[in-house]
């Protein structure tokens, strides 16, 4: 990668200063700010509500942001993420919607659903792995099968009569909180442990950093690679499933943004944290891009900018990320 | 021996043999597949993707990678449209626009690339977002249909002396292009910036400003069948660079299997070009379901991105 986690690792230099620290976290500084000059202009901004709210919002972008967090550790990419979400909510919905007629178990359906993920998982991860072809021209391979696929079977008609008990996995809240937001914590915490404080996530670390250095020190590269896929592809799977009970409707196209969204919450969060704790970084990312935009709204910036913030947002953190080591 | 031969040779055309048998089953079992209206009409199919492919495979050439068509595509679409239908402009003042617009991403985008060395994944992506964002800023999420407007609409819809002006454009492009990436020293000098570049700036090379270059190349690209693409579907829906995106990807790294051990290069992308168009063609007229169109064209890109990648010792990682 070129934001390089390597030379960052060594030039860290220890010393304390106000300017150093400046320097070293200067993005979240920035974006700190942001949060304080946002609420102080709309009050609105800072309340529980609303912070409620954009957890909400970013919550199934956090959860495929962080899925790409880990296949971008192990230095690979998944542009399937958005259609393997909508494969595997699509495929789990047919089999319980009542117009089909299938009628099979929710529980029953839904881990089919997360199968289906898993199984494509399995797939780019063995063509990664395996047959070393580069995971982005996989995926992109898996994105145009799983573009044909998904019409094969619902001949592109929209899943409208889903069971109540579907329904309830993520529609609803307590206290406040969506059911998303309770979903997501734990799944990415989950991932988070997994990254940082296993000897998995050390590996797949240390393959994404050095992959020639990390087989000669013995680590199996190929099955760690595979597992980053394997991980993505079930993650995205039940973000899929999630989206599809939020909205009550599944449609062909329900998950296809996921991508777009997965690219612009693990790359942030790369850039913030120089590529160490992506999954935390993935996280952050995702959560500061949701309330740039609900601060846009609020602001009354109008929702034809949504794309334009998430562009901006990335360009400025690679930009300051730059500035930031060049200082150094 | 013969089978070391035999499999450098499968490595090398292996893809291109792929090509030439699909295209002759469909000449044999596609009814009216190889009649000179069906090749005009695949001409036609091909060069939006074509043109947009051999704007990005400039940019692969140079070793980096530019996804930005996925937003510019759409935006300059949408211009090309609102100028023409809302601000009164001529055909040539609004094709002229959009290729500036076109150029001013990849100069953006080549700049930060080429001179700070910040990853051109990350740069074209948030440049991709951008462009949609204002694309969608642009039309306020709207439709803008081109109608009434023969003379721009003759540019992707007409005729000249009996054939397709796109086609015309796509074979043009393709034969000016090719004479400036053999002949000139500047065109030879960004495969050579792909290829080693501190060996290119040892050699004097002026690197930064090259791969600028490329970048501003694959940017007019990109503007130019932008507003072509509008005006080849009389307007601009939102977002239609999304549709160009995925095929366009497909096309060029299909391309790059063929000719050269796993190389981006210019035969390849339009004939990869050509070959995805040639699929969707064929399956259609062989009375094929629709969505078994990307299934065929995804399975033809993993097998043959696989065959090329046989040769490989260890697993590739995408650096960005």
């Amino acid at each position: 990668m070129n934001i390089t986690r390597g030379d960052i690792a060594v030039n860290e230099d220890k010393s304390v200063g106000i300017r150093n620290v400046l320097l070293r976290y200067g993005v979240f500084f920035f974006f700190g700010v942001f949060y304080i000059i946002t609420g102080i202009l709309q009050p609105k901004f800072l309340t529980i509500a609303n912070l409620l709210d954009i957890l909400e919002a970013c919550s199934l972008a956090a959860l495929v942001s962080c899925a790409m967090a880990v296949v971008v550790a192990g230095g690979g990419v998944d542009v399937s993420i958005g259609v393997v979400a909508g494969l595997g909510g699509l495929i789990a919905g047919f089999l319980i919607d009542a117009q089909w007629g299938y009628e099979i178990p929710v529980f029953v359906a839904v881990l089919v659903g997360l199968g289906v993920g898993a199984a494509i998982g399995t797939v780019t991860g063995l063509l990664v792995s395996l047959v070393r072809i580069n995971s982005f021209i996989v995926t992109i391979a898996l994105l145009f099968i799983i573009k044909g696929f998904r019409y094969s079977f619902t001949r592109g008609s929209s899943l409208m009569m889903l069971p109540d008990s579907f329904l309830a996995i993520g529609g609803g809240r307590i206290y406040g909180i969506s059911y998303l937001t309770l979903w997501m914590i734990p799944i990415v915490a989950a991932l988070y442990i997994m990254m940082e404080f296993t000897k998995m996530g050390r590996y797949i670390y240390m393959i994404g950093g050095n992959i020639t250095a990390s087989k000669t020190a013995g680590i199996g590269v190929r099955l760690y690679t595979f597992w980053t896929f394997f991980i993505a592809g079930l993650i995205a799977a039940f973000s899929g499933i999630l989206v599809e009970s939020h909205r009550g409707v599944g449609t062909v196209d329900m998950a296809d943004g996921f991508l777009l969204d997965a690219f612009v919450g693990a790359l942030l969060g790369t850039i913030l944290l120089n590529g160490k704790q992506m999954v935390l970084g993935a996280f952050l990312g995702a959560v500061i891009f949701t309330s740039f935009i609900n601060a846009a709204q609020i602001l009354g910036v109008g929702p034809y900018w949504v794309y334009a913030i998430k562009g901006l947002l990335i360009l400025m953190a690679v930009l300051i990320n730059r500035l930031v080591s060049e200082e150094r | 021996m013969a089978s070391k031969r035999w499999a450098d040779f499968i490595s090398l055309y292996g893809s291109l043999l792929v090509v030439i048998i699909i295209t002759a089953f469909f000449c044999l079992f596609a009814r009216r597949f190889a009649c000179w209206d069906n090749i005009q009409n695949i001409m036609v199919q091909t060069a939006i993707i074509g043109l947009t492919s051999l704007g990005l495979v400039t940019v692969m050439m140079a070793g980096e990678i530019d996804l930005s068509m996925g937003g510019t595509i759409g935006f300059t679409g949408a211009l090309l449209a609102g100028l023409v239908m809302q601000q009164g402009y001529s055909l040539f003042s609004a094709l002229g626009v959009c290729i500036l617009v076109g150029l001013a991403f990849g100069f953006v985008s080549g700049w930060l690339v080429a001179r700070y060395g910040l990853s051109s994944f990350l740069v074209s992506v948030s440049i991709m977002f951008i462009a949609m964002g204002l694309e969608r800023a642009y039309t306020h999420g709207l439709t803008v249909w081109i109608r009434k407007r023969p003379d721009v609409l003759f540019l992707a819809q007409g005729k000249i002396a009996g054939l397709p002006v796109l086609m015309i454009i796509l074979l043009a492009a393709v034969v000016i292009y090719w004479l400036w990436q053999t002949q000139f020293n500047s065109g030879i000098y960004i495969r050579a910036i792909g290829e080693n570049i501190d060996a290119a700036r040892e050699a004097g090379i002026r690197v930064v400003f090259l791969k600028t270059v490329a970048f501003m190349i694959a940017g007019g690209f990109f503007g130019f069948s932008g507003a072509l693409n509008a005006i080849r579907t009389s307007g601009n829906v939102l977002y239609s660079g999304q549709h160009v995106w995925i095929p366009v990807l497909g096309a060029c790294f299909f391309g790059a299997t063929m000719f050269t051990r796993g190389k981006p290069n210019i035969l390849g992308a339009v004939v990869g070009s050509f070959f995805f168009t040639i699929i969707l063609n064929g399956l259609t007229l062989t009375h094929v379901a629709f969505y078994m169109v990307p299934i065929v064209q995804g399975l033809i890109l993993i097998g043959a991105v696989g065959v090329t990648a046989m040769r490989r010792k260890e697993i590739e990682q995408v650096k960005f």
